[in-house]
């Protein structure tokens, strides 16, 4: 049979009774964005979280004590680690949180070393400047960012730190090392911890044994390796929790199945009719599964629009922050990473409903003709 | 050449086991190239006997044969397929409401693996021939009785079949429409068609157009001379 009178009988068909066509429509719309906004979401936290942590150092070693953290000692965690072979790059970094006023601000200590630099080309603040993160409150016109830590500071503000500039936090501070220290009560020659590179990530957790009896003191190892499988298994499970957790898209799919049984229900009289004229069950099932795909291939594509809108959309952060708690940097989404969403929830979603629509559409093509017409079919 | 009834008997399966059959064991046979007319009481079972020859319904026992192969005993995508080959006109006529006079007569080409041009032209003049072109886009609902049924008709005819059962087609038709469907009828069967009208119509009983008649009445067939 020619496609093109199928087509354009389909639409007529479905012109008979738009409002089960709209329902069916909104139904499998409204499922389609609820799954693929979890799926999409979940992939781009994943990529986006992964990304960071490709920033940040393969380890990291905190000195700790029966109080729990404690300054580190620069000299001697230093000669540690370059006692243990595979250690690349160690490094110690002076960081913390304070208050700026009632608000908790995350602040790093840096100093204009050879070879450093800051992202976006911004200059490394001297003793008595700070960069501001997007999130920090700029002071009022005259005043300087007061901070209070184990002492209170008062800084001039130098300028925002660039959104590209791929921060984790944006509640950031930047300031002088030395500036860092009167605030979290560091003395000179200590640090809050240390931070090494790998040559391979799989390394690190042999040397992580290693180091744990390298230094003078108790330290605390984390890898890479281990943040990035618990905040995997995490947002896996966050990911399930949202598609559990969406009631109103189960009783939108609900709503669709009841939709499809009214629909064969009601086509019964049509369909006996039809066959009398001519048209055989195949013909009749290749319309019923055409006009289901003239309704859900719109529906289908309207409701991938919709949950790209809603995690894409920008400024638009409650989703993320709702499903996967993610306050971070704006979220990114590969490519491949959208391709494989976007099957995902056609196999989540469409090829259920298609499926439903083939069942229905046999279910009524089984019976005789006279039987469909006197409202008698199965 | 003929289509045939063999033996056949229709009984109502929901009206009960000891309810009479519409009809038992009739042998009648309709030739193709000829009109035949079945005429009969109300409730007498023409109706069922057409529904039975379009493969619409499976008798209770004994086989409709189109020239000796049992097409009722064939398995539902056999009949399907041989049913493109008959067109019918019920009595309740079964026009979609919602579509327009066009879209339901374009309803029986459709599955016919024809271009949609050709459709459309094939169907329109199908509705001009049966004094509906004013209508063509109107949705059939607003039709009159007489209109629809020659909608109905027109839907039958469109694609020339080669078995047309036709149930009270002129039911609703004044004398001179009544005359025109009469002349298509007859076209039909010169072509080689098998036309059986199944009518109370007292103008298509005195008609001398007809090549066969039968009477059926009580669950028996016979013919008339």
């Amino acid at each position: 049979m020619n496609i093109v009178p199928m087509m354009a009988w389909s639409r007529r068909d479905l012109g008979r009774r738009p409002a089960l066509a709209v329902l069916l429509f909104l139904a499998l719309s409204t499922v389609t964005a609820l799954v693929a906004a979890v799926l999409i979401l979940h992939h781009a936290v994943v990529r986006t979280f992964d990304g960071l942590l490709d920033h940040s150092p393969a380890m990291v070693v905190r000195r700790v004590g029966g109080g729990g953290w404690m300054p580190m000692p620069v000299a001697p965690a230093l000669s540690a680690v370059r006692s243990a072979p595979g250690a690349v790059r160690p490094r110690t970094r002076i960081w913390g949180v304070v208050a700026a006023g009632d608000v908790p601000v995350t602040i790093v200590g840096v100093e204009k070393v050879h070879g450093f630099g800051l992202p976006g080309g911004i200059e490394v603040p001297t003793p008595g400047q700070a960069w501001l993160g997007t999130g920090v409150r700029w002071p009022d016109k005259g005043q300087g960012l007061a901070l209070t830590g184990r002492q209170r500071v008062t800084l001039a503000v130098s300028g925002r730190l660039p959104e590209s500039a791929a921060m984790a936090v944006h509640d950031l501070v930047v300031l002088h090392a030395d500036d860092a220290r009167r605030l979290l009560g560091l003395q000179p020659g200590q640090a809050s911890d240390l931070v090494l590179d790998v040559f391979h990530d799989q390394e690190a957790d042999s040397l992580a044994r290693e180091l744990s009896t390298a230094f003078p003191w108790p330290v605390q190892i984390t890898t890479r390796h281990a943040v990035r499988t618990a905040y995997a298994t995490h947002f896996a499970a966050r990911g399930a929790a949202g598609l559990l957790g969406f009631i109103p898209a189960l009783l939108a799919l609900v709503l669709l199945i009841a939709a499809l049984g009214v629909w064969g229900f009601r086509g019964r009289p049509d369909m006996g009719l039809m066959k009398a004229m001519g048209w055989t069950s195949g013909d009749l099932l290749r319309l019923h599964l055409t006009r289901a795909v003239l309704v859900g291939l719109p529906a289908f594509a309207a409701g991938l629009l919709g949950a790209w809108a809603v995690c894409f959309f920008p400024g638009n952060k409650w989703l993320p922050r709702l499903l996967f708690d993610w306050s971070g940097p704006t979220l990114a989404l590969s490519p491949h990473g959208a391709i494989g969403s976007l099957a995902l929830a056609a196999a989540v979603v469409f090829l259920p409903y298609l499926v439903a629509s083939f069942w229905s559409g046999w279910q009524t093509v089984q019976a005789d003709p006279m039987e469909l017409i006197q409202g008698r079919g199965q | 050449m003929t289509l045939a009834c063999h033996n056949l008997t229709m009984a109502w399966p929901q009206a009960g086991n000891n309810a009479e059959p519409l009809f038992n064991a009739v042998d009648v046979g309709f030739e193709f190239g000829q009109m035949t007319l079945v005429t009969g009481p109300t409730g007498s079972g023409k109706s069922t006997l057409l529904h039975l020859l379009a493969g619409l319904l499976r008798p209770t026992s004994g086989e409709v044969r189109d020239q000796g192969r049992p097409v009722s005993r064939w398995p539902a995508g056999h009949r399907d397929q041989w049913r493109r080959q008959v067109g019918i006109c019920f009595q309740n006529l079964f026009l979609m409401p919602g579509l327009s006079l066009l879209d339901n007569v374009l309803q029986s080409l459709i599955p016919r693996n024809m271009q949609w041009s050709a459709m459309v032209d094939l169907a329109q003049r199908m509705i001009t021939v049966l004094d509906l072109a004013a209508f063509m886009a109107a949705p059939v609902q607003i039709l009159s009785g007489g209109q629809q049924q020659r909608a109905a008709v027109a839907r039958a005819m469109v694609h020339a079949p080669r078995i047309l059962l036709l149930d009270e087609p002129t039911a609703f038709q004044d004398d001179a429409h009544a005359e025109r469907l009469m002349d298509l009828f007859v076209q039909c069967a010169a072509g080689g068609a098998c036309v059986v009208v199944s009518s109370h119509d007292a103008r298509l009983r005195q008609s001398d157009r007809f090549h066969a008649r039968f009477h059926l009445d009580d669950g028996v067939f016979e013919a008339v001379e």
